[in-house]
Formats: structure tokens, sequence, C-alpha cells
């Protein structure tokens, strides 16, 4: 089990520098999701770590060994990474059970590739049965070539492993389900898992450990329930979930906004600030004196539960909250607001 | 070991660039070998040499016939394609055999065919005529290719914008089968100013003819090497023009999702015209080659060698499968090249490969006989030069094959070899070389092919003594002896019959021939 | 798996087969054996092979043949230049023995080699000999023009009144020699005025039998060739001349041209005294007599031997009396491509 040291990673493509000074620790043995939108250079620090790009500076350190350094340089062979992209890439011109056995030493791989032991094992723990062993890639779906893919780099039992938006290309259905198997199988081995995404519902579910970048670095990094209730900064904020924002007055540790004085997560001394509330930490109740009243503009039904956009009658503040799908209230109604848990704040942006 | 190049994503190996670049250079050498040889006359020679009303008239000659027959050819591809494809015709698979298979049968052999059914055929319009014949399949593959994988919902979404169907035909689907059908249209240009057995037949000169009736008297001379020269430069025009009517849009590649089928266009009542119409294109191109060699074959010859026969395919084969190995050796390099990124290196390979085999065979001949000759002495009038000259001239035909598969072993495919363990060589021989072998394979027929039938440089190459089923025919056919050509003609569309196949099943992204 | 395997095996006996045809290839151009009598032949095939078989017999000597044309036989020659393997060059036609005779390649004929054949029928080098001769004819369709309508000289051709009337095989080799007796005869202006004629009035065909068998169809009354392809063609089939004839145009005109095939010994011949043997042989009865026997109805230029009976006698054509060295290749080629045509 390996520890994952990026130190001050800087690289770029195409000759536009992507990657400004990125460090990040992976623990042995735990997940980390790197998270940010198309473009922001994930892609780019995870093929850095794999060896398929050279960085403009910076170290990669597995364990105790510096496979990108100064002067130094270990081919991708040679660093014992599996790497699962986001096409698969199965080898077409293999079966299911090869395709697994490539990575086998040559003995190793003649008897595996007519399903051996391993491969029958493998092709087990990442949820797939044995009937697919002699299938083509090109014969089963994508979800299925998505988890052979990982029984692949598995199959080596290699030091580390990187996904690069593994589930982005499946269809929604499948996604939750392939995604459930991979992270069991990936448990499973108890193996260094660093995964690359966009899809924030990804990354707080499947990771022990998520890095937000954005603009080629990390704004943030901390387990899923810190980086989703106390963003570092308003885009992070947004970008992992619904958002609500609010003009507040700070007194230490509480805020007086439109909703009404609420306690913050951290002191934010005197003065104005923004403040991030989540739509489900506003709940919706009888109207009753003191609280805040607003009038249901619209709601939106997403079956599990439904977004209601409120407006505030204190000062015409648009707010959104969450509900269970069973307790929409109807459009034009006033209902009285409450607030639960903490708030944070910004600085005025 | 030591850092790469930072931003490097392993750019493909030294060895492949540096074979590359060999290549490129040798497709180069002919160019500039001819171009050195001719500036070397001096200016007033040369002057003299192109200034002639022989020149002027050959630069008609060769003008009208290019200008009429890539039009005829145009006009024949682009309308069958889009009855084969498009309508309701019935057959639609037999008629795309019946269109393509005509390539099957080398132009001169065509010619002998038609000058049987038409003794006094010559001239211009005898020219257009067989060469029509021969070529348009050169315009009918890649617009049927492109017609075949149209996207209905393009017409459709035209139709929904207000346009007539005539409108939607003309503004939405026709501007996507330019690049086709200007590609096909070089094609049969460059074939044309290649030529030299149908017009030395049918008496029609051009540069081509009259290069080798140089050849013929003076050998390597300056006037033919002058002659050359023009003929570079309307192989290079023509270039240039398909490249600046095609812009620089690069042929649509189709998104993924299946496109829907088309809807075929119905000919009602204009079926059995139509019908008629393809049946006796198909007669012409097709019928009249059959029935000739028939005719022949039936007639017989009494000093028919089976012996020598034999022996010249043997000779055939051997000199074809040796430039099959070499070319696709040749081609694999620049085509990995070029499939990787495009830089401005592997782009300029590309374009060198193409251009010289652009050239027409008896310039490339030529060059490598002067080459030969000052430099190379032992290699002279040895079968070396022979293969030399066809691998410069097909390697297209191995790359556009290599290419296509190439298409389908991307580079991701690579890393993810390299992840799992592989060296950059054990992953090239694990997982790219098995997905391009078919590719190799198939490029490998055609150069087979092409070599098979090959009449101008083999006649200026050939050592003496040796004979090629073409020249062999050559030969028969020059001395009128058509009964005794016969065989060779038909031994060589036995061998170029497989052609057929392979191009019906090439895809849709280029077919350069 | 299995497919790559496939592939890979397809592949490398694909080059193993290519390997081989090609170390075959080269077999059938001919890795010529040096110890046997090495002659370039650009004759017809059956009268040199007939020679060679005769020869053989006679004295016992081996004999290797390569078959080419005139020009790149002539052409492959003074390229080859001193590492040249053959012994004995053998022509159809006399520009390109010229050719090679001026790049110094050849030895001198046997003076009694000389003396077999008559005295016109050598150049007065004495670099190579005359093997057979060819008589250039104006072959006509009795259909299209009569007898008495016919021009009485070539030089007549140019004008105007035979434009389109007329074909020949201008851009070979072989009509090469007939343009350079007339510009030894009758001199350059002369020379350039009848290509001019003959670039506008005349009908270009491919080689001689294209224009025999074009006369023949009635495409055209009239063609200038060689006698023997008309002879040949009356012995076998009549299928490209049954519906012509010839007519000579004697007295001593151009148009009667007598043009020499040629053979010579190569200065770096290793078996020169077997080559010269050979010549002797050949412009010896014996040869002169296979060569009168034989389908190939040239004429037979060895003193005393009668050739072919089906032939006019050769004495009787009046053929312009040339000396066959001092007609120049180079200098017809210019005029020709001054002219146009070429």
């Amino acid at each position: 089990m390996t520890t994952l040291r990026i130190s001050g990673v800087a690289a770029s493509y195409g000759g536009e520098p992507v990657l400004h000074g990125l460090d990040l620790v992976v623990p042995s043995g735990t997940t980390s999701a790197i998270l940010g939108p198309s473009g922001c250079g994930k892609t780019t620090l995870l093929r850095v770590v794999a060896g398929f790009q050279v960085p403009d500076a910076g170290t990669v350190q597995l364990d105790d060994e510096t496979v990108v350094g100064p002067g130094v340089w270990v081919a991708p062979e040679r660093r014992d990474i599996g790497y699962v992209a986001q096409e698969g890439n199965l080898f077409p011109h293999l079966s299911v059970a090869a395709n697994i056995a490539y990575g086998l030493p040559r003995g190793e791989r003649r008897r595996e590739r007519h399903a051996g032991e391993r491969v029958s094992r493998l092709l087990e723990l990442v949820g797939l049965g044995a009937d697919l062993a002699d299938r083509r890639p090109d014969q089963i779906s994508g979800g299925q070539q998505q988890r052979v893919a990982l029984a692949r780099a598995l199959a080596r039992r290699p030091r580390i492993v990187l996904l690069d938006e593994p589930f982005s290309s499946l269809d929604a259905g499948l996604r939750t389900s392939t995604r459930e198997a991979v992270a069991d199988a990936l448990e499973h081995e108890g193996v260094t898992v660093v995964l690359v995404t966009h899809d924030q519902a990804e990354a707080l579910s499947f990771a022990d450990q998520v890095a937000i970048m954005h603009a080629g670095r990390f704004s943030q990094v901390g387990t899923p329930s810190e980086v989703y209730a106390t963003p570092a900064d308003r885009h992070s904020a947004a970008f992992l979930g619904d958002a609500v924002f609010l003009r507040g007055k700070a007194a230490g540790a509480r805020v007086s906004t439109a909703l009404g004085a609420l306690r913050l997560h951290e002191g934010a001394g005197e003065g104005p600030v923004d403040v991030l509330l989540r739509p489900e930490q506003i709940l919706l109740g009888d109207m009753a004196p003191g609280r805040p009243c607003a009038e249901v503009l619209s709601t939106t039904y997403f079956g599990h539960d439904a977004l209601v956009t409120l407006r505030l009658q204190a000062d015409r503040t648009v707010v959104t909250a969450r509900v269970h799908g069973t307790e929409v209230p109807p459009t034009g109604s006033i209902v009285g607001l409450t607030v639960e848990g903490e708030a944070r704040a910004f600085g005025v942006g | 070991m030591a850092r790469p190049r930072p931003g490097s994503r392993g750019s493909a190996p030294t060895a492949v660039v540096a074979v590359g670049l060999v290549v490129a250079a040798l497709c180069v050498l002919p160019l500039v070998v001819v171009a050195v040889k001719a500036f070397q006359v001096g200016w007033g020679p040369a002057w003299a040499l192109l200034w002639r009303p022989r020149v002027g008239e050959l630069l008609v000659n060769t003008t009208s016939l290019v200008v009429l027959t890539v039009a005829v050819t145009a006009a024949l591809g682009i309308g069958s394609a889009w009855l084969v494809e498009r309508t309701s015709l019935p057959g639609a698979k037999l008629w795309r055999v019946a269109m393509v298979a005509p390539l099957a049968v080398p132009a001169f052999v065509n010619s002998y065919a038609w000058v049987t059914v038409l003794p006094g055929l010559d001239g211009l319009v005898g020219a257009v005529l067989v060469t029509s014949l021969s070529y348009f399949p050169f315009v009918f593959l890649p617009v049927a290719a492109v017609l075949r994988g149209l996207d209905q919902s393009i017409e459709d979404s035209a139709r929904s914008l207000g346009l007539g169907p005539w409108a939607a035909f003309f503004r939405a689907v026709l501007p996507q089968l330019r690049p086709a059908a200007l590609g096909g249209m070089l094609l049969v240009g460059l074939h044309l100013l290649s030529e030299y057995g149908v017009l030395a037949m049918l008496r029609f000169p051009t540069f081509t003819t009259a290069i080798l009736e140089q050849f013929e008297v003076a050998f390597s001379n300056s006037a033919g090497s002058l002659l050359a020269l023009v003929l570079i430069a309307l192989c290079l025009t023509l270039l240039t023009v398909e490249l600046l009517l095609r812009g620089t849009r690069r042929h649509a590649r189709l998104g993924r999702g299946t496109a829907r089928r088309l809807v075929p266009a119905r000919l009602g009542r204009a079926t059995a015209p139509v019908l008629g119409g393809m049946t006796v294109l198909a007669l012409l191109a097709l019928g009249v080659p059959v029935w000739s060699l028939v005719h022949w074959l039936s007639v017989g010859n009494p000093q028919f060698d089976p012996a020598v026969l034999l022996q010249t395919l043997g000779t055939t084969v051997g000199l074809a499968l040796s430039a099959g190995v070499l070319t696709v050796v040749a081609a694999f390099p620049v085509a990995w090249m070029i499939s990787r990124r495009r830089t401005w290196l592997s782009v300029a390979v590309e374009r060198a490969t193409y251009v010289a085999s652009s050239l027409p065979g008896v310039v490339i001949a030529l060059a490598l006989i002067t080459l030969a000759v000052r430099y190379a002495r032992p290699l002279y009038q040895t079968a070396f030069v022979l293969v030399a000259a066809y691998t410069v001239l097909f390697i297209p035909r191995a790359m556009v094959s290599i290419r296509a598969a190439r298409a389908h072993a991307p580079e991701e495919l690579s890393e993810a070899a390299r992840a799992l363990g592989d060296g950059p060589m054990r992953a090239f021989l694990r997982v790219l070389l098995p997905l391009t072998a078919p590719g190799a394979l198939a490029g490998f027929a055609m150069v087979f092919i092409a070599v098979s039938t090959e009449l101008t440089a083999t006649l200026l190459l050939a050592p003496t003594g040796t004979q090629t089923l073409a020249t062999a025919f050559w030969n028969a056919s020059g001395s009128i002896d058509y009964a005794g050509a016969a065989p060779y003609a038909a031994a060589m569309i036995l061998v170029s019959a497989p052609l057929t196949y392979l191009l019906l099943r090439q895809p849709e992204e280029e077919t350069a021939l | 798996m299995i497919r790559r395997r496939t592939a890979l095996l397809a592949l490398s006996t694909a080059a193993t087969l290519a390997l081989t045809a090609c170390g075959g290839g080269l077999e059938a151009t001919g890795k010529l054996d040096p110890s046997k009598l090495t002659i370039y032949s650009a004759q017809h095939e059956n009268l040199t092979n007939a020679w060679a078989k005769a020869f053989q017999d006679k004295t016992g000597i081996k004999v290797q043949i390569r078959f080419g044309g005139d020009s790149s036989m002539g052409n492959q020659l003074v390229q080859e230049g001193s590492k040249s393997p053959a012994d004995v060059f053998l022509t159809e036609n006399s520009p390109a023995m010229t050719t090679v005779e001026r790049a110094g390649l050849l030895a001198k004929v046997d003076g009694s080699t000389i003396a077999q054949v008559g005295k016109a029928y050598a150049p007065s080098s004495h670099d190579w000999v005359g093997i057979a001769a060819r008589s250039t004819v104006l072959v006509y369709n009795p259909s299209k023009i009569s007898e008495s309508e016919l021009p009485k000289s070539l030089m007549d051709l140019q004008d105007p009144q035979w434009k389109g009337k007329w074909g020949a095989a201008a851009g070979g080799a072989d009509f090469q020699a007939i343009v350079s007796a007339i510009l030894e005869l009758e001199g350059q202006a002369k020379t350039e005025a009848w290509l001019k004629g003959l670039k506008d009035g005349a009908k270009i065909y491919q080689n001689n039998i294209a224009t025999m068998k074009a006369v023949n169809a009635g495409q055209v009354p009239m063609g200038i060739i060689y006698h023997y392809y008309w002879y040949r063609d009356q012995a076998l089939t009549k299928a490209g001349s049954k519906d012509t004839k010839l007519h000579y145009f004697g007295n001593h005109d151009p148009g009667a041209f007598v043009s020499l095939s040629g053979g010579a010994v190569l200065k770096t011949s290793k078996h020169a005294t077997n080559a010269q043997k050979f010549l002797a042989f050949v412009t010896g009865p014996e040869g002169q007599k296979i060569l009168a026997t034989s389908d190939a109805k040239e004429y037979a230029v060895g003193v005393g031997v009668a050739s072919d009976p089906a032939l006019p006698p050769l004495a009787s054509l009046q053929a312009p009396p040339l000396d066959p060295f001092t007609l120049n290749g180079p200098k017809v080629i210019s005029l020709m491509t001054n002219a146009g045509i070429l």
C-alpha cells in the first residue's frame, strides 16, 4: 500500500500552462478525488502521475521512491501504476480474459488467457460473471468495459490506481451501479486510489479526500463533508452543490441576514459579508412571528425531493430551499422559514 | 532515466521518425533530379525547347483531355453514386460492384478492347471515351461512400428550415459531397497526366507519350526532361486547384451515435429508363472489355506458349511481391508519424510522399534512371530500380490502408499498454502492430495489384530481357497481334479482380488510388 | 490473438516469398554466365535464335542472348560502358549502332568478315558490319489510290496535295534512319521543309505495323514503312495487308533508302575471338542462308547469297548509295524536335 505525494507540480499542455504548482498527499489505502470543471487540468495531473506527460516542475513520490523529480524520470511501465482511462481502452483484438491478463508475466499470462483462476477472481471482484471471459470488448456494454478495464489494471496488483473520469461516458442508469462495483472492488483490494471527475456527487460519495481544482490550482483539500459544508471560497461552494448566497452583516460568530440571525461556522469579524447556506438548511413551515416570510415563486420537482424558489418578503431576495418530494408547497403560497445549522461567510464579492 | 523534455507526450520513437524522413526524401528525390537536369540545359536552349509549337500542341491536347474527361467522369461518378445510394434503384449491391469493377481492367487493356470494337477509334474523342469509362469509378467510390454515410437528419433539418427537396439537396447534401468529389476528380486528372498506353494506342499525343518518344530515340536527354518538368508543373497545378477548391475544411467525421437510415428518393416511373441507362454504362465500361477479350481468346493464337505466359506471370508476381513488401515497410513509419499529433514535420513528410506519388510514372522512371546511371551504376538495369519506382509510385495506397487501421489503434491504447508494464517497443508489437496488420495487408494487396498492371515505368525501367504481363501485352498489341495479347490481358484482369472487393471494403475517410 | 498470429504469419510469408522472388526476379532478368558468348540482340528473336543455334551447333561455342529494343539496348551499352558484359551487339536498324559506335565502344570487325558482304553494307570505319537489309517502301491501298497517282519521290509527300493522305511511324527509331538518309542526300534545308510537310500532312502511327494495317483498313491511302513487314504479313494470314500493294520508289530516291541491321563486337568483350567468329558466321554464306530462308523477309547482304525469293532482288531497287557511317542520328533528332514531331 502506497502513499502518493505530489509536490509543486506545474505542467503545460499545448504550450499553455495548465497546472500551477500543485501539492497533494494521498495516504496509503485511501481514495482521493480530484474534482473540477472540464479544462481545469485535472486529467493533465493524472497523466503526469502516470508518466504519460512530463511536467515543467515538481516532484511525484510513491512512498519513498521519487518517480518524477529534477533529473529523475521513471518510465510509465516501471511505475507500477494502474490507469483506467475515460474510455476504458480495452484492446479490441483481445478477449476480455486476454485483456485482463495483459499485464501479467508471460507464463502466467498464457495460463490465464483462457479464463484462468486469477482472471476469474478479478471478474468476480468487479462484479462480472466468468461467462464474459471469452467475449470481445465490442460485445459487452460500456459499464462492463469499464469494469474489465479496472480488473485489467488491478491484475498486476499496482501500488496505486488512477481513474480518469471513468464513469462519465456511461449512461446515467449504468453509472451508479458501475460506480458501486468499482468502489467495492477497490476497497476490497485496499489499494490507494486517485479519481479524477467533474461530477461532484461522484467525488463526494466515492472518496475519503476531495481536492477541488480550479484553473490549475487546488482551491481546497479536505474530507467530503468539510469541503461541502465549509467550502474555502465561493467558487468551490457553488461547484459542490446548490448554494444560496445572502447579504449579511457579521458580528463575530453571528451574522444578521434577511433570514434572521444566523450562527457562523467561523468568526468573520465585523462588517458586511456574503453568507452561504445550502438549500437543505432552509426549512419551510407555517408563518410565525419572528420568522421571515417568503412567497413561493416556483417549484422544481425531482421525485425524491424538490427545490422551491422563494422570494423573501423582507427585502425581496430570492432564495432556494430543498424539501422532501412529499411536502412541496403550492406556488404563490406564503411560508415561514427557519434555518438549521451554521452558515459560512465570505468576503463581499 | 534522464528526464525528457517537459510537455513531451512521448512522441514517435526517433527510429520511426528517421525512417519516415528517409522515405520522404526518397520520394522527393525524383522531383529534384528532373528539375536539376532540366535546369542544367541553360535558359536559352530550355526556352527554345519549351517554346515550340509542338509543346503548345501537347499542352492543348493534355489540357483538353483532362478538362473533358474530368467533367465526364464527375458527371458519371456523381450521377451513378446518387442513383445507387440515394434512390430506390433495384439491385443496389450489384450496381455498386458494377460501378467499381472497371478499375480491375487496366486502362490500356480497355483501349485495346475498344479498338477491337471500333477500329477507327482515335484522337480526342477516343481518348475521352476510353479514359472516362476506365476512370469514373475514382469519383464514384468516394462520393458513394459519403452518400452512404449521410445522416438523413441533415436534409430533414434543411427541409424544416423551409427548403424544398431540390434546394435541400443542392444546399445541404451536395456541399458535403464536395471534398469526396474533388478528391475523385483529382485522381482522375492525375491518372490522365500519367496515362501512356491508352493515348499511344489511340494516337493522341500528350506530354507523357512525347516524353516516352524522346526517351525511345534519344535516351535521357534534355528535351525529355523539360517536357517532364512541364508535366510536373501540370500535376502540381491540379493538386493546388483541388486544395483550393476543397478548402481547409477537412472531410467531416460523423459524430458518434447512429446516423439515421436514409430515406431513398423514389424513382417511380423513371425506374425503367434509369435502369436502362445504368445498364448501358455497365455494358460500355465492362461489357466491351470482356467481350473483346473473349473474342480474341476464342480466335486463338497458334504461337501461344503457356510456358512463356507462366514465366511472365512469375516475373510479374515476383516484382509485385517485392514492391508490396517494400512499400508497406516504407509506408508504416510515415503513417505512424501522421496519425500522432500533426506536427509540421509529419505534415511535411505526408505531403512529400503524396506529391511524389502524384507524379507520372514516366517522370519517376526517368529520374531513377538518371540517378542510377550517375551515382549507382551497378544498380542500373536491375530489378531493384524498378521496385524502387513502384514503391515511390504506390506508397499512398499502402498508407491509406495503414492509416485507416491506425485510426482504430489510437494512442490511448499504447498508453494503456504502457501502464500495464510494456515498454514502447513491446506496446507497439503487442497492440499497435496486430491492430494495424489487417490494414497493412490490405495496403500490400493494393500495391501488389497496382504493380502487376503498371506499364509506363516498367517499359522504361525493366531490365532488358525482363517481361511483365503489362510489357508483354504491350509488345503484342503494338504489333497489332491482338490475339497474342489477349492471354496477358486476361491474366492482368484476373490479378486485379480482387481490387474491386478491396475497394468496396475500404473505409470512407479516404480513397487514394 | 489468433488474428494477430495470422497476420504476422501472412506478413512473414509474404516477405519470404518476396525475397525469394526478388532473387528469382533477378534470375529472370538473366544473370549472365560469363563463360558464354553474350549477345545483346535487338534483332528479331526467331532470327537471332536461329543464328545462335546454328553457330553453337557448328562451333560448339555456347551462346546466351539478351533481347531488347534498338534504342534501349544501345543506350544500355553506352551506360554500361566498359563494364558491359556484352560481347556482340546486333541491331535492327543503324541509328542505335551508330550511337554505340560514336561512344567509342566498338572493336573493329575483321577484314575478312567485312569482305563477305557487299561494299555498300559496311561503314567505312569497319566498326560494324551489316547483317541484313531492309528497304523503305510505300504501301498503298489500291481502292483508295491507283498506281498512276502515286508520288514519284518520297520528297513529294510534303506537298499540300498529299495532306492527310499518308501515314508513318514518325516517332519511332526506325523512321529516324529514313530521315537521316534524307538529310544526307538532300541537305538540311530540304529536310526541314520535308519534315514540316510531314508534320502538317501525315498521320502518325505507333509503329510500322500499325501504319500498314491502317492503310489496309483504308483509314489512310498510303504509308511509309519498311518492306519486310508487308512480306511477312503476306506470308502469314494477310490480315494486315491483303488490301494493300507495295510501291518501290527506285531511282536512287531517298524513298528507296536501304537501311542496315548491324552487328558489332564490343571493345571490352572477354571473348573477342569468338565474337568475331560469330559475326563472320552471320555474314557468311551459312548465316545469310539462314536469314534468307527464315520468315524474317529481310534482305541478305552476303556476297553471292540470294535473298528470299519472294522479295524483289536488292540490286533492282536502285537504292541511293550511302555510307551508313555518315548517317547523323543526333542531328536528325534535333531537326525532328524543331519540326515539332518529337
